[in-house]
């Protein structure tokens, strides 16, 4: 397992530096000169010339992107055109809301998606089941941001009952207090995510119920879930014991896989509900051409996904005994 | 069901017997009529087609026409959709959006399949170092999330027509190749390969001519789905500013436009929505039923 663990993060090695190459050819490339960027119109030629020689631009391509990644290692991601701040303390401040909203739609793409699936499944054709398949593939379809408007539309314009945006407390902020017997911001932190997590979340509740009743059809019929049947156990017991642990193998493959996907729609997630992490960050960023901070979210985003996938793949051998590394 | 019996009733063993081409065709179509949601998708998608090739004969007014005394007006006998906050009518400029949201979805889906299935085909048949790289640096690419690299590119290179069809087929591409280099592995083994490979077929001919054809089910499929994620990018795109410029009628730029007004007009922001929905639904049923059709090996 130690073995496996170390050929597994000598793996990534590659894929990480390939990441940073192509976030830095990307921004390498744009047209326009950054330290023309950084420094505003009026800016002297020699102040501007001056600032390329000190950020490096004036060196070769290779070159530059060595002290790229040197910066890169000593936790240094450039500093904001706008914002003049620099860009690892920007990401450091977002990233909580951003894992906050993630966790919170993982959550729910994954307790709706299971057991719509599992209801899919052990009630095969069943009105049930053309349901739950129904609204799943229409929950695909669906563009996040549609729903997140609707949701808007209907719980907080119409309603009034949830806010239109923010974040309030926050729901992390909120569990001190909320151990101290004040449960009053955790309330008001989970007011605000239900909404947006529900909005990034059912994209994956759809997959996942999916994945699941296909995996679950393909495990009912096997021949170990005749013999339990055959023993004599409760169908209950069968079905969450023995059928379920294997039927969830694939599906945590997929809720790893989607992880990058979810953080993607955290960026439109973010925008529509005024959130404030990594997502709109990057909208912001992208709308004032703020590129060193681009880079940092798109590179700080990526190698989280990157780090997800192996964690999913080691968590695989937790879940599924017949699976040993060696 | 009933065009399948059609289809029986109407073909000739004999004919069929001379067309083995043809045979395999009907017998596609019969399996394919039977499939509900690849006849309720392929409905969707031609309906779509139908309304962005004959858009300006099917829409009611011109949909740049501004007409600030019925700004806001909501869906009525008159406007069916309402009108938005220049008093441009909602159903022709979602008539006119089509346009953009289809040629998105179309040509960004051929710039990823141009560029992923000959990668795919070289990685699958040469194997051994090649495909080491090629594979290693699709697992970067996929690494990203595809709406934030579609941005970003967008971003860098300006928010043309151009550079969005780029950025989403440019993100697109590692899924495609992974799909036609798996095919190619099962298929590169067979026997007719060895056969055509003796004949002296070149090695271009043998990937496009013998391997690729036989590779084509999964692909299709694919595509048909690729471009249904393709469409909700590019709407994404759009929403964020980044996709076709104002006053270009594109759906997810009318949703945005749509926010501003979620109090008093929310039927700006519902029918673009709305549209964007069904569309990609359309796109989805089909590469549902066709992967049920084409390939049952592939049903998840």
């Amino acid at each position: 397992m130690g073995r496996y663990i170390l050929h597994r993060l000598a793996l990534i090695v590659p894929i990480i530096l390939g990441v940073t190459l192509v976030v830095f050819l990307i921004l390498a490339f744009i047209p326009g000169d950054p330290a023309q960027l950084m420094l505003g119109e009026a800016a002297s030629k020699e102040a501007v010339e001056a600032l390329r020689a000190e950020l490096g631009l004036d060196q070769p391509l290779l070159i530059r992107y060595g002290i790229f990644l040197k910066q890169l290692l000593q936790g240094n991601l450039g500093t904001s055109y706008i914002q003049r701040a620099p860009v690892l303390k920007l990401i450091v401040d977002r990233l909580p809301a951003t894992l906050e909203l993630t966790f919170f739609a993982m959550l729910v793409g994954s307790v709706i998606g299971v057991l719509a699936g599992i209801i899919s499944a052990t009630k095969q054709h069943s009105l049930w089941d053309y349901a739950a398949m129904f609204v799943s593939i229409l929950g695909v379809s669906m563009p996040v941001f549609w729903l997140g408007i609707m949701l808007i539309l209907f719980f907080s314009v119409n309603l009034g009952w949830l806010p239109v945006s923010g974040r309030g407390p926050g729901v992390i902020a909120a569990l001190p207090a909320a151990f101290g017997g004040d449960f009053g911001p955790l309330i008001q932190g989970l007011r605000h995510i239900l909404l947006p997590s529900i909005t990034l979340g059912t994209g994956l509740a759809a997959l996942i119920a999916r994945m699941t009743r296909s995996s679950m059809l393909e495990i009912i019929r096997q021949d170990y879930m005749k013999t339990a049947k055959a023993k004599g156990l409760p169908g209950r017991l069968i079905i969450w014991k023995h059928a379920l642990r294997n039927a969830l193998i694939p599906v945590v493959t997929a809720l790893g896989l989607q992880f990058g996907q979810l953080l993607g729609g955290a960026v439109l997630t973010e925008s529509i509900f005024a959130w404030p992490g990594l997502g709109r960050l990057a909208v912001d960023a992208i709308n004032a051409r703020d590129f060193p901070v681009i880079q940092g979210v798109v590179l700080v985003i990526t190698l989280g996904v990157v780090l997800v996938n192996l964690l999913v793949d080691l968590i695989y051998t937790v879940i599924d005994p017949r699976i040993r590394y060696s | 069901m009933e065009v399948a019996t059609v289809v029986e009733q109407n073909s000739h063993p004999q004919a069929l017997d001379a067309h083995p081409r043809l045979k395999s065709m009907l017998s596609f179509c019969r399996r394919f009529a039977k499939s509900k949601s690849a006849v309720c998708g392929l409905i969707l998608v031609v309906s779509v087609l139908i309304t962005a090739i004959f858009a300006p004969q099917l829409a009611p007014s011109d949909p740049y026409a501004i007409n600030l005394l019925k700004r806001l007006a909501p869906p009525s006998g008159e406007e069916l959709l309402g009108r938005d906050d220049f008093g441009r009518d909602i159903l022709s400029r979602i008539i006119y959006g089509s346009r953009v949201s289809l040629l998105v979805g179309i040509a960004s889906t051929l710039v990823a399949l141009t560029i992923g299935v000959p990668l795919g085909l070289v990685a699958g048949y040469y194997g051994g170092r090649l495909d080491n790289l090629i594979m290693r640096f699709l697992d970067i690419m996929m690494a990203f999330p595809s709406i934030l690299l579609a941005l970003t590119l967008v971003a860098a290179f300006g928010a043309s027509m151009v550079s969005i069809i780029l950025a989403i087929g440019v993100v697109s591409v590692p899924k495609y190749a992974r799909i036609t280099r798996s095919s190619t592995l099962s298929v590169k083994s067979m026997e007719y390969i060895e056969a055509a490979k003796m004949l002296g077929a070149s090695t271009f001919r043998v990937l496009f001519v013998h391997i690729l054809p036989n590779c084509l089910a999964p692909i299709i499929v694919y595509a048909t789905m690729g471009m249904a994620s393709a469409i909700l990018t590019e709407a994404g795109l759009s929403f964020l500013g980044m996709g076709a410029q104002p006053p270009t009628p594109s759906w997810g730029g009318m949703l945005a436009n749509g926010r501003e007004f979620l109090r008093t007009a929310p039927h700006i922001a519902t029918f673009p929505g709305l549209a964007i929905m069904l569309t990609v639904l359309g796109f989805n049923l089909l590469g549902d039923g066709l992967r049920d059709v084409l390939d049952p090996r592939l049903k998840s």
